[in-house]
């Protein structure tokens, strides 16, 4: 049983704005997809459809292998855990515990079961001692990480994550992804940001409106065409490394990591 | 941003031990009780048992004072009003009498965690509706205030010098401008955190972990609230003749 499955999904905003189109495409349970695209293609707009917020308007969107209606939304909605790219659109209550605790309690789990929850998201998330601090004091990588521990502490079997790296600062970027890549969830990421997706993600499906590409980074960053169609920019080390490639009239395939690109560069100087 | 906390000292203080459904209970009484008083000595027992209750609560009179603050427009209004119309006796008793039941809900609010609160008034069927727009309420707040402090830094950025005379034509136009699109901007926000809500499970319902049973301290509080009220009542109808 795939853990979400789209066949022909499309949705058509209130005011006639058309934000996808024919979408199909399937996640596997405890598979990571990142879905990639430029602004307004319509990325956050499918996560909330993944997350049986929004209902297609047309086409079919399962949950779990229970196809996505008004009658079961609210049920599909416990099995998905999703990450709002603004904290501050997630964070609610009063104090740190309280809004990781919002979730679980929600959900009607027993005293210690919603204690023991938000005690282990809080330490996977590395807010141990945030307990009773105001959320809305807190910095914007701090709030991100509660906002992550409320997901956390759902134990929902899938994630959605909607650009979860934005707007953070590089050591705030990183812990990000330190936390995110010791998830064993189905993990579905929203993101411009490829050098994201490369380090959380094994699998993209690049969208504008409709699916341009869905497969492997290694045939996406070789793709000129999509890449171009989809406006998206191969990050830093992919550009050096396609010019040098280009200029040595070399033919590795192109890294996605430092480790990568730092291994052909050795292999090569010492050829 | 700098937000004014709702639930700054109400885990904090010894009142909050209280079951939040006879506080509720209590106050409302207390403020029903009020609404019949006319004369200044029944009030004043009342606004005293309060003032009591607050240094009990151990709530900084500054917090009071500024949440008294906050109400402070209308009850000048109404005591103006009254003054104006009815001579300076009912002005004072006017403001005599809400400035007692602002500060009984002072009381109540302060000292209750607001999601206590909300399913206090859930115990006392209080209409889903009802508690949902309460909610609503407390968190937009917060996300008007901010929309409203990032619009006024854009247009301070912009060199926007205006809003000092309401009669400066311009600077009307770009504030009447800033407050359409603050409604519009949080309104897409609303639809954000409402969407995060339902993703977390809410169903409308107010739910916390506190499950109140009332106590012996319990029909304490109560007794003395309800004791408060049926005293000033007795002094105010002239059953205890009270002669200073």
């Amino acid at each position: 049983m795939d853990a979400l499955k789209l066949a022909g999904v499309g949705y058509v905003y209130s005011d006639g704005i058309r934000a996808l189109e024919n979408i199909s495409f399937s996640v596997g349970q405890g598979e990571r997809v990142s879905l990639v695209g430029p602004n307004g293609a319509g990325k956050s707009t499918l996560l909330r459809i993944l997350a049986g917020l929004y209902l297609p308007t047309s086409g079919i969107a399962e949950i779990m292998g229970t196809q996505l209606t008004k009658k079961d939304a609210e049920r599909l909605r416990r099995n998905v855990g999703f990450l709002f790219q603004d904290p501050d659109d997630q964070i609610f209550m009063p104090t740190v515990w309280d809004d990781v605790a919002f979730g679980p309690i929600n959900l009607g789990l027993p005293v210690d079961e919603v204690k023991e929850r938000v005690r282990e998201a809080m330490r996977q998330t590395g807010i141990e001692g945030y307990e009773e601090r105001v959320p809305h004091h807190l910095s914007f990588g701090e709030k991100k990480r509660v906002a992550i521990a409320g997901v956390l502490a759902m134990k929902a079997p899938i994630l959605l994550l909607d650009e979860p790296t934005a707007n953070l600062d590089p050591q705030g970027r990183r812990d990000l992804i330190r936390i995110l890549d010791a998830l064993s969830e189905t993990v579905v990421l929203a993101t411009h940001d490829l050098s994201v997706a490369f380090e959380l993600t094994d699998r993209a499906v690049v969208l504008k409106k409709t699916k341009l590409y869905d497969g492997n980074f290694r045939t996406l960053v070789e793709d000129d065409r999509t890449l171009a169609d989809a406006s998206l920019e191969l990050p830093s080390l992919c550009r050096l490394m396609k010019t040098w490639r280009d200029r040595t009239g070399g033919s590795f395939p192109l890294p996605l990591t430092v480790e990568e690109a730092l291994s052909i560069l050795l292999r090569d100087s010492f050829r | 941003m700098k937000h004014h906390e709702i639930d700054q000292y109400a885990k904090q203080s010894p009142l909050c031990r209280f079951d939040p459904r006879v506080k509720t209970l209590s106050t409302i009484v207390l403020v029903v009780a009020i609404a019949f008083l006319r004369e200044p000595l029944p009030l004043l027992l009342c606004l005293g048992f309060l003032l009591v209750l607050v240094s009990i609560s151990g709530i900084p009179a500054r917090h009071v004072g500024k949440s008294y603050v906050l109400a402070s427009s209308f009850i000048l209004f109404a005591f103006l009003t009254m003054w104006y119309s009815s001579g300076l006796d009912e002005g004072v008793n006017v403001f005599l009498r809400i400035s007692t039941s602002v500060v009984a809900l002072i009381v109540l609010t302060t000292t209750t965690p607001f999601f206590d609160l909300l399913k206090a008034l859930r115990w006392f069927k209080v209409p889903v509706i009802i508690s949902s727009l309460l909610l609503f309420t407390y968190r937009f707040i917060f996300v008007f205030q901010d929309e409203l402090e990032r619009m006024k830094l854009a247009r301070l950025a912009r060199g926007f010098k205006g809003g000092k005379s309401l009669l400066n034509k311009e600077a009307l136009r770009t504030i009447a401008y800033t407050a359409g699109m603050i409604l519009v901007r949080s309104n897409a926000r609303a639809n954000n955190i409402y969407d995060a809500l339902l993703s977390r499970g809410y169903t409308g319902e107010i739910k916390t972990l506190n499950s109140p049973r009332a106590g012996a301290k319990d029909a304490a509080l109560a007794i003395a609230f309800v004791g408060v009220a049926v005293l000033s009542l007795c002094i105010q109808t002239d059953v205890i003749i009270w002669t200073l």
